[in-house]
């Protein structure tokens, strides 16, 4: 009986790049751009300065923006956990996964490490992110509520596949380098405590765990064949209650792609804050000033209590820019007085701000039972005024989503900013566009080296 | 924000290793991690030709200055570290610890080991990092006993990489708040499922250096500052919230005697190259062969045993009756034991493909099964009973009360050097290359860096 990796690894190992529609090619560009500029963004921050010396090993790989070369698993690690690191990178709807932090620096540190041609890479890129997007809709909230972080551990899984498809292994190579990454795929979610950085961490060495897991299995170190659905397998371990139904990742492979409907962040927070973001920006256009807010209540989906709305008094007042990432009340407070939440809008001075966290500290929440969390990502704020008045804003999906995607032009203007933000140049965002497009239309050697922008 | 909260069990527990000094470790801790260090550097050399470890070394990408005992290529810390956890429990011959299983030695001597030779440091810190991780690992497989197997998760790859990070940490001399965040840091790399179980997938070998070199990694970072929660124990989204779900943790065990008692002094050594709780039986049919029984004459074995072994060693029984490889064979009570009969031991020459393939040992396999004994001790005590019936109606009883080479029973310094230098001659090491590596081991913390371990690669 084939197993569901064995599966997995035969379409992986027959897949051709002419095949994949021009829709998932533009999701997998788009995501290279939008994931080299936000790890560029970071490469000076306390974390991104402690990665980076963490890794000091020299190579040939490329780390986005640094002129200098590390080795491979260095690179992977560092671009990813600084692509990660401010919460503004792609999503998904239907179960958060960030692929691109983990697939586009375990592939592009593969490039290099194994000098592959351009069509290989784009080929690695595709399935990558296709089989994270279909192992988080296997996923769903199981994971997350087994205590792991999806990103982290489908990440793992996912690499593999990725960096395995690149390298053209054979199907029973796939099989054991998804076997061997289920025994490296890590990442729990004590970092809810106090917004420490491991979350950031986790992308990265999910990517270099991904490599590492290809390299044994082309050279024969024997997996699980049954590593996603045996009985002590994958999803035992890192799902609760256990996923049992693998059709999502299974079925229609090759017809659906998962990939042609990634969401890409307008805001640099949590994923299901954003939308709520959107209601208080508009607010705020609507002329309602945050000091004549006498409170604000929020409908929201019951799954993203935990993550964003409690405890509420930490939520109205994170101790951190980071943990302010994760904080409902400090969201909308920010939407409404900066009319923004870009990366400046998520700094030491801003979550100190006294007119934001004046605010913070009206905002309550109510569960919605029919908020459709977690199928569509919706927001909602009801503001009282001290008139009396109530006015009110909905956002009825996620902007940058499926349903309302934001364009190249959306994105490099972002990819902009995150550069600005950092002090560099903002016109790398257009040579970081011009080499996701060359690499994923598949022509010629991958060449990360562009992405040193020297 | 963090400086009024009470101390997390993982900061107070790390302040004690940071103030860790070679004076504050029993005799008897030192005995035992000198010992371990000798086996563990024994059992890399006995798997050196293995072809796992040639993929593994061969397989690295990056070189660097550190030993992967038994090979020429010289890897960086991460890899040396895996490499040698690798070899070290490949053959699942290493160390164990009685009443909390778990590997010890395999996750952890190799972290300290490659960061030692990586930053240049003295014998005396990897000796004290080795002690560090040993006793870590031993202190915190007795949190939630059980619990993690439960889950779905190898211990010797979660609680792996917590002790790894302590083996590294303390060799690198993190001060408290650092090893804390290692700790917090070594919680996101934990790693390594269950399901190498289903057909003897070489993942099992992977866990020990997969963890080595992640604490390696985590006490690295932990050094530049990165943040990490230092609730990673006790928080709720923490270690034990996601791999021992079904457990209320018990953490006394990291606060309670510290420097007093060390856990580690109970760590056992494998008298044979297989799964631990087999041993005691294969004693026992060691002695039924003893008294020159004809294995043709043998009706029926039945083995009363704990229930906590059945679902790894006997079951699924027909499977277990054809392990499909020498490495699958290790973890067959029922091969174990019919090889244990018929070549009087079950070293690595018992658990090669040809003789997992065995007609004599296999038909003597497949008449041995199980019951459980409610009765039994495990896991406080493992034992050994079978229970023979004779085709002509004869009834023979033979029982191993303990574990040898365990509390009750140890090895002795000699035997374990003599296990070493067979693991040595079995990589194709003679013996003064042995005794040169044993002699360099027990001079450790005499050496004022790590320089002369390079001389037991290849």
């Amino acid at each position: 009986m084939t197993t569901v990796s064995e599966l997995l690894a035969d379409w992986i190992a027959g897949l051709d790049l002419a095949d994949v529609p021009q829709a998932a090619i533009q999701g997998c560009a788009n995501t290279i751009l939008d994931t080299v500029g936000l790890s560029i963004a970071a490469l000076d921050t306390d974390y991104g300065r402690a990665v980076r010396a963490a890794f000091p090993d020299a190579g040939t790989a490329t780390v986005f923006g640094l002129p200098d070369g590390h080795s491979p698993e260095a690179a992977a690690a560092i671009n990813g956990t600084c692509g990660h690191g401010e919460d503004f990178d792609n999503t998904f709807e239907g179960c958060p996964v960030h692929t691109g932090v983990v697939i586009v620096p375990a592939l592009l540190a593969a490039a290099e490490r194994y000098n592959l041609a351009a069509a290989d890479v784009a080929r690695g890129i595709v399935v990558g992110i296709e089989t994270m997007c279909r192992l988080g809709l296997v996923a769903d909230k199981s994971v997350h509520k087994a205590g792991f972080h999806p990103t982290a551990v489908l990440g793992a899984m996912s690499a593999a596949a990725g960096v395995s498809a690149a390298l053209r292994l054979n199907p029973a190579q796939i099989r054991d380098a998804l076997g061997v990454a289920g025994s490296m795929a890590s990442g729990i979610i004590e970092y809810l405590a106090d917004g420490s950085s491991t979350k950031r961490l986790h992308a990265g060495w999910a990517a270099q765990s991904g490599m590492r897991a290809a390299a044994l299995g082309a050279a024969g170190f024997s997996g699980p064949a049954t590593v996603f659905e045996g009985t002590h397998g994958f999803f035992h371990g890192f799902s609760d209650p256990v996923a049992t139904d693998f059709t999502p990742l299974t079925d229609d492979l090759g017809t659906r792609w998962e990939s042609a409907r990634l969401a890409f962040k307008p805001y640099a927070c949590g994923t299901m804050t954003q939308p709520f973001v959107d209601c208080a920006v508009d607010l705020a256009q609507r002329g309602v000033r945050p000091e004549d807010v006498a409170s604000i209540l929020c409908e929201v989906g019951e799954g993203t209590v935990h993550r964003l709305w409690a405890p509420l008094a930490l939520k109205q007042t994170p101790p951190t820019p980071y943990a302010a990432k994760f904080s409902g009340p400090y969201c909308v407070a920010a939407g409404f007085v900066f009319g923004d939440a870009g990366l400046a809008q998520f700094t030491e001075t801003t979550v100190r701000d006294a007119r934001v966290l004046a605010l913070a500290g009206k905002v309550d929440f109510v569960i919605d039972p029919d908020n459709e969390y977690p199928a569509n990502y919706t927001g909602h704020v009801r503001a009282t005024l001290k008139d009396g008045s109530v006015v009110e804003s909905r956002s009825p999906c996620l902007r940058g989503g499926a349903k309302a995607p934001l364009s190249r032009t959306e994105l490099l203007a972002k990819a902009r900013a995150n550069l600005a933000f950092a002090g560099r140049d903002p016109d790398d965002a257009a040579r970081i566009a011009a080499f996701a497009d060359t690499l994923m239309a598949g022509t010629g050697r991958a060449d990360p080296k562009h992405l040193r922008l020297t | 924000m963090t400086d009024s909260a009470p101390l997390a069990i993982g900061e107070s527990y790390a302040a004690w290793l940071a103030g860790l000094k070679l004076d504050d470790l029993s005799v008897e801790v030192r005995r035992v991690a000198t010992l371990d260090l000798i086996d563990a550097a024994g059992l890399c050399v006995a798997a050196r030709a293995e072809p796992y470890m040639q993929q593994v070394v061969g397989g690295w990408d990056s070189d660097g200055p550190c030993t992967a005992i038994g090979h020429t290529r010289k890897l960086d810390a991460g890899g040396a570290a895996l490499a040698n956890g690798i070899g070290i429990h490949g053959e699942d011959f290493d160390d164990t610890l009685e009443g909390a299983p778990i590997r010890v030695g395999a996750m952890t001597i190799p972290a300290a080991l490659s960061v030692a030779e990586r930053f240049g440091l003295p014998g005396e810190r990897a000796m004290l990092g080795v002690v560090a991780g040993l006793e870590t690992i031993c202190r915190l497989n007795h949190v939630a006993p059980g619990a993690i197997h439960k889950a779905g998760f190898h211990p010797v790859g979660v609680v792996g990489a917590m002790g790894a990070a302590a083996a590294a940490g303390v060799t690198l001399g993190l001060d408290a708040r650092q090893q804390a965040m290692a700790f917090g840091i070594a919680g996101s790399f934990a790693s390594g499922i269950l399901e190498y179980l289903t057909e003897g997938a070489w993942t099992k070998r992977l866990h020990p250096g997969w963890a080595a070199q992640s604490g390696v990694r985590a006490a690295v970072l932990a050094r530049t500052g990165f943040f990490a929660p230092r609730t990673v124990f006790d928080g709720p989204h923490g270690f034990f919230h996601a791999f021992a779900p079904t457990a209320t943790p018990d953490f006394s065990h990291l606060s309670d005697g510290l420097g007093d008692r060390w856990y580690a002094e109970r760590i056992a050594f494998k008298p044979y190259a297989c799964g631990t709780m087999i041993h005691p039986y294969i004693d026992c049919m060691i002695r039924l062969a003893q008294t020159g029984i004809d294995p043709d004459s043998i009706a029926r074995i039945t083995c009363p045993t704990g229930e906590g072994l059945v679902h790894r060693l006997w079951e699924p029984l027909a499977d277990k009756h054809h392990p499909p490889s020498g490495y699958a064979a290790k973890f067959s009570m029922p091969f174990c034991m019919a090889v244990g009969f018929f070549d009087g031991d079950a070293g690595l020459s018992q658990f090669t493909d040809a003789r997992a393939a065995d007609d004599a040992v296999l038909r003597l396999a497949q008449k041995i099964s199980y019951v459980i004994d409610p009765e039994n001790e495990y896991p406080r005590n493992y034992s050994g009973h079978v229970r023979v019936e004779t085709i002509d109606g004869r009834r023979i009883a033979l029982d191993q009360p303990h574990l040898r080479g365990g509390m009750r029973e140890p090895l002795t310094e000699a035997q374990i050097e003599a296990k070493a230098r067979a693991n040595c001659l079995h990589g194709g090491w003679g013996p003064a290359r042995a005794d040169e590596m044993i002699d360099w081991l027990r001079a450790l913390p005499r050496h004022p860096n790590l320089a002369g371990l390079s001389r037991f690669g290849a």
